[in-house]
């Protein structure tokens, strides 16, 4: 069993069902059983009040006198309560004038002892009996022994007890099954938080957002956060190892500089140490840059878009000044991607940068696409004729006017799609190049 | 030209210092922050040259608080971080350009010159005058079409008014840009140079290069041509 609600569910079901069939099978044998006692009683009752309407005459036989009878339906035919004195060799002394179903025999039994049973006859109705064996004592001490028998007909007060056993069990089958449902529907509510937690989790490894929500019961409460501690730490340790490597970088080219300077050309191992320096340098770079590639998506944050790129053009609007470049920004300000605020600036930066280099003077940046597409077009010369593929091969230049400038559109490429995006080079309407970030 | 150069690794500041000296620029010098803020707010800087990474206080922090107090020359930021965040945070803080680390000293020059060009509102690397116009790169003056010979402290002293032109420059705000702050400054000396410089850029006393304002100091007063649309080939920068 996999899931924690068909657990319960089935655990609850159990129990419920033990419960209910206990409860059922108590309920059911002690009213049975009070039934039975109650019928004893009246049964019993009946008997004394018959004994009570005997008397004796002066042949002595037993006599019973029909209007002192304690019930009047045993005056009364087919009642279905029937009352009788036997003698001891089995005669009847007295019959009352009612009648039953069927009557079972008399057996003998030591005097003073009570007989009550219920009596079933195969193609008959079911009788409840009650038989005392007494004697009548005269004033000369002799006694005659006589048998009191009283019968029942059992079938109203069956078929009432049947009534109550079905009501009893179909009210107990009805709220168990209700209590079930009540209870699947609690648990579905209070494994609501549960559910919402996994989607909140999925929906950050998709990237959608930060931080799982802390309104959350208390019992989870310790989890969400101990979670949010958890991605936080991640955060900070990718900013703290990517900080270490930019301060590596950083602490390593400054020396480099002075390298560089210290070779004069006149001097003999000046094109050596140039050659080296470079190569120090080179593989810096590339591990920085590497190391960047790796931050998972899903601890980016969502940054937008519009004010990094106004930032990102008043910059180069200062660096080209001269000879002035005209940027035309048209982007929803709700414009929201899931990067990492130096990826994106670099990205825009790199795109941007390639397409002052290259002479152009005005640059449009716009969105398209519902926010997934950011189109960079430029008046430029636009990009030559090669395959625009192997634009982005690293290392290959579009032209070599401007030194330095084959990386640009390459690493920013890259970045693009350590995030699962791409980077698409094309060529704009008014024939210059055209990029087209498509963000994932 | 007065340089202020604010880097705290001792070797570089040498080379930048010695390097920007070779091209007649005086220099303030420092490694530290906070002393880089005080000489860059009490000296008559014409471009400062910053670390970012800097001991006392970082390089962001001091030039903000430079432009804070209305200091307009240009500033060249230099940065080993060559992220884009990076940089747009130094233009962002008040720098005009950045150059990251590892870089060639003659890229320096090119920028510093460059900038210095910018603010001077020269689009070209050569300064044109009516007459006259002098190639900040080559250093070289040519009056009406021929060389002018002109010695280092005798360039230095016509560039500077040429950066100003139109604009009369006292003797002492001459000196602050032409000396370092220990060097034995004599107005009387500087008053020799101006003759020979005149002497020589205006052999036939025809074209008064340089005009006394008693009392005031010196302005250049050629008619300045401007090239406004002329592309800026040196001002790009170099950032991959």
């Amino acid at each position: 069993m996999k899931s924690i609600t068909s657990r319960l569910v089935a655990g609850t079901s159990l129990v419920l069902a033990v419960f209910v069939v206990l409860v059922a099978l108590s309920v059911s044998w002690s009213v049975h059983q009070r039934a039975q006692t109650a019928r004893f009683d009246r049964l019993q009752g009946l008997i004394y009040g018959i004994l009570g309407a005997t008397d004796i005459n002066e042949d002595s036989r037993l006599s019973v006198n029909s209007l002192a009878l304690p019930d009047p339906r045993l005056n009364q035919p087919g009642s279905g309560l029937y009352a009788e004195l036997i003698g001891k060799d089995g005669e009847r002394l007295w019959q009352s004038a009612s009648t039953a179903s069927w009557l079972p025999d008399s057996l003998s039994r030591p005097i003073g002892d009570w007989l009550f049973d219920t009596l079933e006859h195969s193609d008959k109705s079911t009788l409840h009996r009650l038989q005392l064996s007494t004697a009548w004592e005269f004033d000369n001490g002799r006694e005659l022994p006589f048998t009191v028998q009283v019968v029942d007909d059992a079938d109203s007060l069956d078929r009432q007890l049947k009534r109550f056993d079905q009501t009893l069990w179909a009210t107990l089958l009805a709220s168990a099954i209700g209590l079930l449902i009540l209870q699947f529907l609690v648990l579905r509510q209070s494994l609501k938080p549960l559910h919402a937690i996994g989607d909140e989790v999925a929906s950050i490894e998709r990237g959608e957002r930060d931080s799982l929500s802390e309104e959350v019961p208390q019992e989870l409460s310790a989890l969400t956060s101990g979670l949010n501690a958890l991605l936080r730490a991640e955060r900070e340790r990718h900013a703290q190892y990517r900080h270490l490597l930019d301060d590596l970088a950083h602490s390593l080219k400054t020396p480099l500089s002075v390298l560089h300077n210290l070779a004069r050309p006149d001097q003999a191992d000046s094109k050596i140490i140039h050659e080296q320096a470079n190569l120090m340098q080179g593989s810096i770079e590339r591990h920085v840059q590497r190391a960047n590639l790796r931050s998972p998506r899903y601890l980016a944050p969502a940054i937008n878009v519009r004010p990094l790129a106004e930032r990102m053009v008043s910059s180069l609007g200062k660096l080209y000044e001269r000879p002035g470049i005209d940027f035309q920004l048209t982007l929803d300000p709700d414009f929201m991607v899931r990067m990492d605020e130096a990826d994106l600036f670099e990205i825009l930066g790199n795109v941007l940068e390639n397409a002052c280099k290259y002479g152009a003077r005005q640059i449009s940046i716009s969105d398209l696409d519902g926010h997934r597409c950011l189109t960079i077009d430029d008046d430029g010369p636009g990009f030559p004729d090669i395959k625009l593929e192997q634009l982005l091969q690293r290392g290959v230049r579009a032209d070599s006017q401007t030194p330095g400038t084959g990386m640009g559109l390459a690493a920013a490429q890259q970045l693009m799609a350590a995030y699962g995006g791409r980077l698409e080079p094309g060529h704009a309407a008014k024939g210059g190049a055209r990029v087209r970030l498509w963000f994932p | 030209m007065r340089a202020l150069v604010v880097e705290d690794e001792s070797t570089l500041r040498q080379q930048l210092v010695a390097t920007l000296r070779d091209q007649g620029f005086a220099i303030d010098e420092t490694g530290d922050g906070e002393e880089g803020l005080y000489l860059a707010l009490n000296m008559p800087v014409d471009i400062a040259i910053i670390d970012l990474g800097l001991p006392g206080r970082d390089g962001l922090s001091l030039i903000k608080a430079l432009r804070k107090q209305d200091k307009h020359y240009p500033v060249l930021v230099l940065t080993a971080r060559d992220r884009w965040q990076d940089k747009v945070d130094g233009l962002e803080a008040g720098a005009d350009d950045y150059l990251t680390k590892p870089f060639h000293l003659e890229e320096l020059l090119a920028r510093t010159r460059a900038l210095l060009r910018r603010t001077g509102g020269w689009s070209d690397s050569v300064m044109q005058f009516e007459r006259m116009s002098i190639d900040v790169r080559a250093q070289q003056v040519h009056v009406d079409g021929k060389a002018v010979e002109l010695t280092a402290f005798e360039y230095r002293v016509l560039a500077y008014l040429a950066t100003q032109a139109g604009n009369v420059i006292s003797k002492a705000t001459l000196l602050d840009h032409l000396y370092d702050e220990d060097t034995d400054r004599d107005p009387n000396i500087l008053e020799v140079f101006i003759r020979r410089l005149r002497q020589k850029l205006d052999a036939d006393k025809n074209l008064n290069p340089i005009e006394t304002l008693r009392g005031r100091g010196y302005r250049l007063a050629l008619p300045r041509l401007r090239q406004a649309d002329v592309d800026d080939d040196a001002a790009s920068s170099e950032a991959g």
